[in-house]
């Protein structure tokens, strides 16, 4: 990638100018005295258009450094951590939130070190239930579910321990399936009736699908 | 991979029978709640919404021995909580505090609404309401309604008046003081009410506004803004010398804010029958009645019933005026 | 000297052990709250509302208004240890505080954060004491057409915030008021940009953006670089500033105090503006402007002085007038309703002890926020020391609880992750993100006052030219414009001829 960076910048400004031109374009312009919503995305977006052109030329014209290399391991291991927290959070719980987003970012330390994530995924979870004990019961649960979360973590660190002697982790794939992991361990766990309020028809319907097909013979398998 | 799955069914088991019992004891009405309730304010902290929530979780919280969480979820002028509790499990472990903004005026005057108030909630009971009040700057000139009436004819198209937001009941109070007597104001938008308020206080160009009773009462007595008079239909009892706009010539003018309780639509009645008696009796306490009458804001409780007729004929009122004055919000 | 006696009065008051306590209390869970992103004073104090009705008015507000300051001294402690701003106006003390924390002089950042707001929250609690109805009528003479001037020129200050090109500092501010645009349109209640999705409506959060373009980023950036075991780029020395540092932090925090303490008045944003304010002010008087954003001592001093300087004077139009300029006086007027006192100019003569109290116990309060946490800051520095694989996770939690408690969205947390990256590409490619805060914060307010202007002007622009104050406020503008540009034009062209 031997492109400047100003002509990335440049290019971003213009395409972010774009978008909100194309978006915008309904928005009505109205007159001075009654401004329409669309006045300043207009005026902005076009003076964003015509400095984005200028950014660009200037790394055209000027040469100057080039942009640096990406650190994507430690970019998609950062923000993975994030997204899995905000996806596990409402359908999960935190305590499965926390560990996931732990466990998950843990891996784009510089040399990682699983007995030392696993420590702190429990220093996380009793920080949780300790200090912010009213936190944890706005989530939607109660005594059961410190219990049940405790559990879990303890599955977690077990399952990682063992799995961790035999291959390194950091490969991407690896990672997915921890998640997946993870989050069938809470699923199971948080079965009806423990505080859910799911977020959406679409993911209330994915979990009815889910309870139905999947989890409901698996309970009647063990029960019998 | 053998390990993992192993941990997973290890951990899973015991859980599974504790939660098959829950289940079953979650099925009988009377022993609701069975576990903590969400009261979903859709509006930020504070607030009159807000507080009112707040104090009712508190009471039900004793009442019922189980935990009443508020929670704010604001955004899209309140449509957003609503319609988070609109796709809840209709168990009564969900509810939201809605305001007569969110619940009459939204569906009349949005190209989109996420939720159809009538058909997806159930009406627990209305809590309070505030009047809103009709206040000038000091400098203009007019002493009662009439007054003010001609004086705004008398100026067309220069008079102004704030608003704490588009399409709330103060701003829709003003639309419909339009419709009613003829007159020609302008609306002026602003971000909530403090800020309207510190532009009418010190005469930045709007000269009147309407707003909730408790947020101008403070400044009504002390002098710095006149009041005219209440939307409402009847005198309110925090300010009774102020006259309502209906018995000032506008007959027929009755708008207020109120502020109520809703569940999920499918609710059980039982359950909606137990929430309405406990906070009928928590709201009716004199002592808590005082503390709101001295804010501005008269509790009123009524039944399920009398509160749904109530929503559906204001959406009908609202859609009336948001066609004359066209008010449409994209 | 009536107000000698008065505050003599108010100190009796306040110096009671039931009022010290909740002040103390007050003060305490608001450095707590400072310290975690996300959890806002505003928050806590709606949801402590219910337990001060049992308590007797004067404890409560005194409680109520410590953690409020309480709240601006805490959220220094993020920005400056691990570069994550918790709240608008400590965006700025992040620029050098993060730096002065590598070059291992955290200690000396931190405490000189304190001591500036100490300083600027006695004297702002003087202001408050004796020029309350002048300052009144100061922000009594903004409307909306001043208030569009005065955003102007901050918007223009943003672009001294910039240390590279400014070409891409004005693209960066013109991003953020891109962002700015998203939620709903105030006069018209119009959707823009918000994809349908309804968490937007309300537009983008300020957390969401400032932790993912500042701390995610820059946790992913420390990550990428082996070599480096902690966030110290060189060894700590010393817990307090030195002597040197004093002297020059000192006349930037008496600057930063009384741009803060007038800019504090003004409702509608001017609390904001103050840390932006204070720092541009020092940059631009600076013999070697080129210090700021490596470290420089007065970049910390003059933001954390005028930030709390307007926190206290913002007290004013709450006190004399009874309006709430922002959502936490607000809820101080609601608290004050529950207890049953009408909030306005009566206050002081009507409640003596209520007012002055109050008063008195600021400055008490500030006095104790600087004795707990002097000490703390040994505790902070050395947390830099911890090893950097254990401390990012602990970060990395901060920032993902601190935004879902703001709104309890997860789809904000969400977002968090998205302006991570694009903070992440505007490391890479050298844009700054501080202009795009600022143009994100003080661009709705622009908009909503330009059209408020017009609309009450019947669309006259000359609205803005023929009110003196907005005239003033325009020319400075223009001058600090010109002082921007001239010296960027001139260097460029050296270039040009030297090549």
């Amino acid at each position: 990638m031997n492109v400047d960076k100003d002509i990335w910048a440049g290019l971003f400004f213009m395409v972010l100018a774009m978008l909100g031109l194309w978006i915008g374009a309904d928005y009505a312009f109205g007159t001075p005295a009654r401004m329409g919503a669309g006045f300043l995305p207009k005026v902005l977006c076009w003076a964003l258009l015509g400095l984005g052109a200028l950014v660009t030329l200037i790394g055209v014209v000027k040469r100057g450094e080039p942009m640096e290399a990406w650190a994507w391991g430690e970019l998609v291991a950062i923000l993975d951590a994030v997204l899995l927290f905000a996806a596990a959070l409402e359908v999960l719980g935190l305590e499965a939130a926390i560990l996931g987003a732990v466990l998950i970012g843990g891996t784009g330390a510089p040399s990682p070190n699983h007995f030392e994530r696993v420590c702190l995924g429990f220093a996380a979870f009793f920080l949780t239930l300790f200090l912010l004990p009213g936190f944890a019961v706005k989530i939607g649960g109660g005594s059961i579910q410190m219990v049940i979360g405790l559990l879990a973590v303890a599955a977690c660190a077990a399952a990682i321990l063992s799995h961790a002697r035999r291959v390194p982790f950091g490969v991407l794939a690896e990672r997915v399936l921890l998640g997946v992991g993870l989050g069938i361990v809470c699923i199971i766990v948080f079965v009806d009736g423990l505080g859910l309020t799911m977020k959406s028809v679409i993911v209330t319907d994915a979990w009815n699908v889910l309870k139905d097909a999947v989890i409901r013979p698996v309970i009647r398998l063990i029960i019998r | 991979m053998r390990v993992l799955r192993l941990c997973l069914f290890a951990v899973a088991a015991p859980f599974v029978v504790m939660t098959a019992g829950l289940a079953v004891t979650a099925a009988l009405a009377q022993d609701y709640p069975t576990k903590p309730v969400k009261i979903i304010v859709p509006y930020p902290p504070a607030g009159t919404t807000d507080i009112l929530a707040r104090l009712i979780a508190a009471k039900l919280t004793v009442s019922l021995k189980q935990q009443f969480i508020v929670e704010n979820k604001p955004g899209a002028g309140g449509n957003l909580g609503n319609e988070v509790v609109a796709h809840a499990a209709p168990d009564g472990h969900t509810l939201v505090m809605s305001t007569a903004g969110n619940m009459t005026i939204n569906p009349a005057t949005y190209a989109n609404m996420p939720v159809d108030v009538l058909k997806d909630f159930a009406p627990i009971t209305m809590v309070a309401q505030v009047s809103n009040v009709l206040a000038v700057h000091p400098g203009v000139p007019a002493k009662n309604v009439a007054e003010f009436i001609a004086w705004v004819k008398s100026r067309p198209k220069q008079v102004f008046f704030a608003t704490s937001s588009p399409a709330n009941t103060p701003h829709m109070s003003g639309e419909l003081f339009n419709i009613a007597a003829g007159t020609d104001m302008t609306p002026v938008h602003y971000k909530g009410s403090g800020p309207a308020l510190q532009d009418l206080v010190a005469g930045q160009g709007v000269q009147a506004m309407f707003d909730n009773m408790p947020s101008v009462l403070p400044l009504i007595q002390a002098g710095t803004l006149r009041g005219l008079a209440v939307t409402a239909a009847k005198r309110s009892p925090t300010m009774p010398e102020l006259p309502t706009i209906d018995e000032s010539g506008l007959k027929g003018y009755a708008v207020v804010s109120w502020f109520g309780l809703f569940a999920p639509a499918k609710t059980p009645a039982a359950v909606i029958d137990k929430l309405h008696k406990e906070v009928v009796a928590s709201m009716s306490e004199p002592e808590t009645t005082k503390k709101l009458v001295e804010i501005g804001t008269e509790p009123v409780l009524n039944t399920p019933e009398e509160f749904g007729k109530r929503v559906a004929s204001e959406i009908e009122m609202w859609r009336a005026v948001a066609k004359k004055a066209n008010i449409r919000i994209e | 000297m009536d107000v000698l006696s008065n505050l003599a009065h108010g100190f009796a008051i306040a110096l009671s052990l039931q009022n010290l306590l909740f002040c103390l209390l007050g003060a305490v869970l608001g450095t707590l709250i400072g310290v975690l992103p996300g959890i806002g004073p505003v928050a806590t104090i709606a949801m402590l509302l219910p337990f001060t009705f049992t308590l007797s008015p004067i404890p409560a507000l005194i409680m109520l208004a410590g953690i409020y300051y309480g709240a601006q001294y805490g959220g220094s402690t993020t920005a400056i240890l691990v570069n994550m701003p918790g709240e608008s106006s400590s965006v700025v003390t992040c620029l050098d505080g993060y730096q002065m924390a590598r070059q291992g002089r955290a200690g000396a950042a931190l405490a000189i954060a304190a001591i500036g707001s100490f300083i600027a929250g006695c004297f702002a609690t003087v202001l408050v004491a004796v020029f309350s109805a002048p300052l009144t009528s100061v922000a009594q003479s903004f409307g909306a057409a001043e208030y569009f001037s005065l955003m102007v020129f901050g918007l223009i200050a943003a672009v001294v915030l910039a240390q590279g090109s400014v070409i891409k500092a004005v693209a960066m501010i013109l991003v953020g008021l891109f962002l700015g645009l998203v939620g709903t349109d105030v006069n018209t209640g119009k959707q823009r940009f918000t994809f349908g999705v309804p968490e937007l409506s309300d537009g983008i959060g300020f957390v969401p953006i400032a932790l993912g373009i500042f701390g995610l980023a820059e946790i992913i950036t420390n990550l990428s670089k082996p070599e480096e075991r902690s966030i110290l780029s060189q060894p700590i020395h010393g817990l307090m500033p030195t002597m040197a540092d004093f002297k020059q932090a000192f006349p930037a925090i008496l600057r930063g105090t009384a741009l803060g303490s007038l800019l504090g008045v003004l409702p509608g944003g001017g609390a904001v503006l103050s840390a932006f304010a204070a720092y541009t002010l020092e940059k631009k008087i600076a013999k070697d402007p080129s210090r700021f954003g490596k470290g420089a001592i007065e970049g910390v001093a003059a933001p954390e002085s005028a930030n709390n300087a307007g926190a206290q004077t913002s007290f004013i139009p709450l006190l004399t007038l009874g309006i709430p300029p922002n959502p936490v006086m607000a809820l101080m007027i609601g608290a004050m309703m529950i207890h049953g006192i009408q909030p306005g100019p009566q206050v002081m003569t009507k409640q003596p002890d209520l007012f002055w109290g109050l008063v008195a116990s600021m400055w008490i309060g500030n006095l104790m926020l600087l004795v707990i946490n002097l000490p703390m800051i040994g505790i902070w520095v050395r947390l830099l020391s911890v090893p950097y694989r254990l401390l990012f996770p602990a970060i990395l939690l901060f920032c993902c609880i601190g935004v879902y408690s703001l709104n309890n969205s997860a789809f904000e947390v969400g977002l968090t992750a998205l302006f991570g990256l694009m903070g992440y590409f505007f490391l890479k490619t050298g844009c700054e993100g501080a202009p795009l805060l600022l143009g994100f914060v003080l661009g709705p307010m622009m908009e909503e006052n330009l059209r408020r202007a017009l609309l009450l002007a019947h669309g006259d622009p000359a609205v803005f030219v023929q009110r003196p104050i907005s005239l003033g406020l325009l020319i400075m503008s223009a001058l600090l414009l010109a002082a921007v540009v001239l010296p960027a034009v001139r260097s460029t062209r050296e270039q040009a001829f030297q090549e």
